[in-house]
């Protein structure tokens, strides 16, 4: 096992941490405002991938993504290289599989954003886009990181979409968490211990972290004043 | 120039129709659930129950502009600061994005009292530091119509009194169109060059504030609101002498008066106390010579006596007991004494 691993796991949660900062947002935003069937809808899709067991996820991604689709030749005609078992597949893999843990917590942090607050902005002469970075993302910035650091480390533990989509190729689209079932299946011990170690670590760290960054009382608490 | 507002509301299909001049102070009148808040929503651009067929501001249609295209700005009751900001932040907000005067900061800091708070943040403000700040927030915001809805409930007299002030000096100075609502009557007088009353969501009365006299808030004590003239001070008393309807009456010496303006006397009932004579000895200096105008006797131990001063109305509670001994009558005439006078200039 090469540092390659470790970089291209780091690579791929960055990647989809920033992309899913990007998308997530506005989905999380328009989910917060009321309630339809539409809303309903898309809030089952967002949250399947908690449910969906990941190989299920990826054997249709694996599909979708496979050159005879439309997807397929579209990304072969603007890229010059196919999708599947590529890096730019696994991103996409893991920005439809950690996409939950991005929306939901600032889903809920939007909801409890008085609407008076929001409405008094509105009157001070505030567009929509300005009320969204004066008042939404500031008082929701710890919402924001928590998201951040849950997607992030959500993706550094993935497996299962990994395994189907991203063929395992050492130093392209081979992570840790395949890494170590790789060590275990050549019943490198010494190895899987150091990965296996090393991703709980992490992985404690971060929850750690954040606990103590939204310690369970004062969480938003003075967004509900 | 001026704003003009027509609405229905669906909820209880009354239909609400408002012509307000520009630069005036429309001081809006009402117990809780008339729609005062529903009207001030429907005019900044905020969701109400109104639909609103008509607004224009100097003839300008501002139905289909957001809020903050609107150059209208509303103070909702509840302060509504933004908590992630301090005062301060929270003062320049609109100013920024609405072209205010920066230099009018110190000002309204001043104005309003709040120098002291300025770096606070809003968590660990009062009821009532929060209202002034909001207050100054809307201010600094430069509108040309500024919407406060009940912007001084959480103050004391005395703080409301001089914040009133300020505003309407503010507001004069500027030229800004004011639409205040409160359910307080010296508030009201202070202010208001035009005054609406509401009701269910109808205009009950809209005229200047004599439409106030006596107007009943089945939410406060009862009282009655005369308009009275100034005739003279008495230095070694330290008394003012007012006129009303043809009547002296001495009140604790006014000061720093607008003489331009007319006075309005606010009279709780139940500092009114009825005598078949002119009582001869009695500290109370105020006596009025009356007729009864209608005896309307309470559920409780009370009635309450509508008096007819010249086209004035006071309003007299007394006990059902009082009304039988005294066998007072319609058309009677009795005499006022008068406890407690609260001027509002």
């Amino acid at each position: 096992m090469t540092l390659d691993v470790l970089t291209i796991t780091l690579k791929l949660a960055s990647v989809t941490t920033l992309i899913l900062l990007l998308l997530s947002p506005p989905i999380a935003w328009w989910l917060s405002r009321g309630h339809s069937w539409s809303r309903s809808i898309v809030e089952a899709i967002v949250a399947l991938p908690l449910v969906l067991p990941p190989t299920v996820l990826g054997f249709y991604l694996l599909i979708f993504f496979a050159p005879n689709t439309a997807l397929g030749q579209f990304w072969q005609a603007l890229t010059g290289s196919p999708l599947s078992f590529s890096f730019s597949a696994l991103v996409i893999g893991s920005v439809i599989y950690s996409i939950p843990f991005v929306v939901q917590p600032l889903q809920s942090a939007f909801q409890q954003i008085p609407i008076g607050i929001l409405e008094s902005a509105s009157s001070l002469g505030a567009t929509s886009i300005d009320r969204f970075f004066s008042i939404v993302v500031p008082m929701c910035k710890r919402s924001f990181i928590t998201a951040g650091c849950l997607g992030f480390a959500h993706t550094v533990g993935e497996f299962g979409v990994v395994l189907m989509i991203g063929g395992n190729i050492p130093g392209e689209t081979q992570v840790l968490s395949i890494a170590l079932f790789d060590s275990v299946e050549r019943l490198n011990f010494a190895e899987a211990h150091a990965v296996a170690g090393g991703l709980l670590v992490f992985s404690l760290a971060v929850l750690i972290s954040l606990y103590r960054l939204n310690p369970a009382n004062t969480h938003s608490s003075w967004v509900s004043r | 120039m001026s704003l003009v507002f027509r609405a229905r509301n669906t909820m209880v299909s009354v239909a609400v129709e408002l012509t307000l001049k520009n630069h005036t102070c429309t001081v809006i009148f009402g117990p809780s659930g008339s729609g005062k808040t529903s009207l001030l929503r429907a005019i900044a651009g905020l969701q109400s129950p109104l639909a609103v067929t008509q607004l224009t501001v100097d003839e300008r249609d501002l139905r289909h502009f957001p809020p903050h295209q609107r150059p209208v700005v509303l103070s909702a009751q509840n302060a509504a600061l933004f908590p992630h900001f301090t005062v301060h932040q929270n003062l320049v907000y609109g100013l920024t994005r609405r072209q205010g005067n920066i230099s009018d900061v110190q000002h309204v800091v001043e104005g309003l009292g709040i120098g002291p708070l300025l770096e606070r943040m809003p968590a660990s403000l009062s009821g009532g530091e929060a209202q002034r700040v909001a207050l100054g927030r809307a201010l600094l915001a430069n509108p040309s119509w500024l919407l406060l809805d009940e912007p001084l409930t959480n103050l004391d007299q005395n703080a409301r009194k001089q914040i009133v002030k300020f505003l309407s000096d503010w507001r004069k100075q500027r030229q800004i169109s004011v639409i205040y609502v409160t359910h307080d009557i010296p508030e009201a007088l202070a202010l208001a060059d035009h005054v609406i009353t509401l009701a269910n969501g109808r205009v009950v009365k809209s005229g200047n504030p004599d439409v106030l006299l006596g107007y009943e808030d089945p939410q406060q004590e009862l009282s009655s609101v005369l308009s009275a003239r100034l005739m003279q001070h008495h230095q070694e008393d330290k008394l003012s002498e007012l006129l009303v309807e043809g009547n002296r009456l001495l009140v604790p010496q006014i000061t720093a008066l607008d003489a331009t303006r007319p006075l309005y006397l606010q009279i709780a009932a139940k500092d009114v106390s009825l005598a078949l004579d002119r009582p001869k000895l009695s500290s109370i200096l105020n006596l009025l010579p009356c007729t009864v105008g209608a005896i309307e006797i309470g559920d409780e131990a009370s009635a309450t006596i509508t008096l007819n001063l010249g086209s004035q109305h006071l309003l007299a509670r007394i006990t059902r007991r009082s009304v039988r001994e005294l066998d007072l009558q319609v058309g009677q005439q009795v005499w006022a004494q008068v406890k407690g006078i609260s001027l509002q200039t």
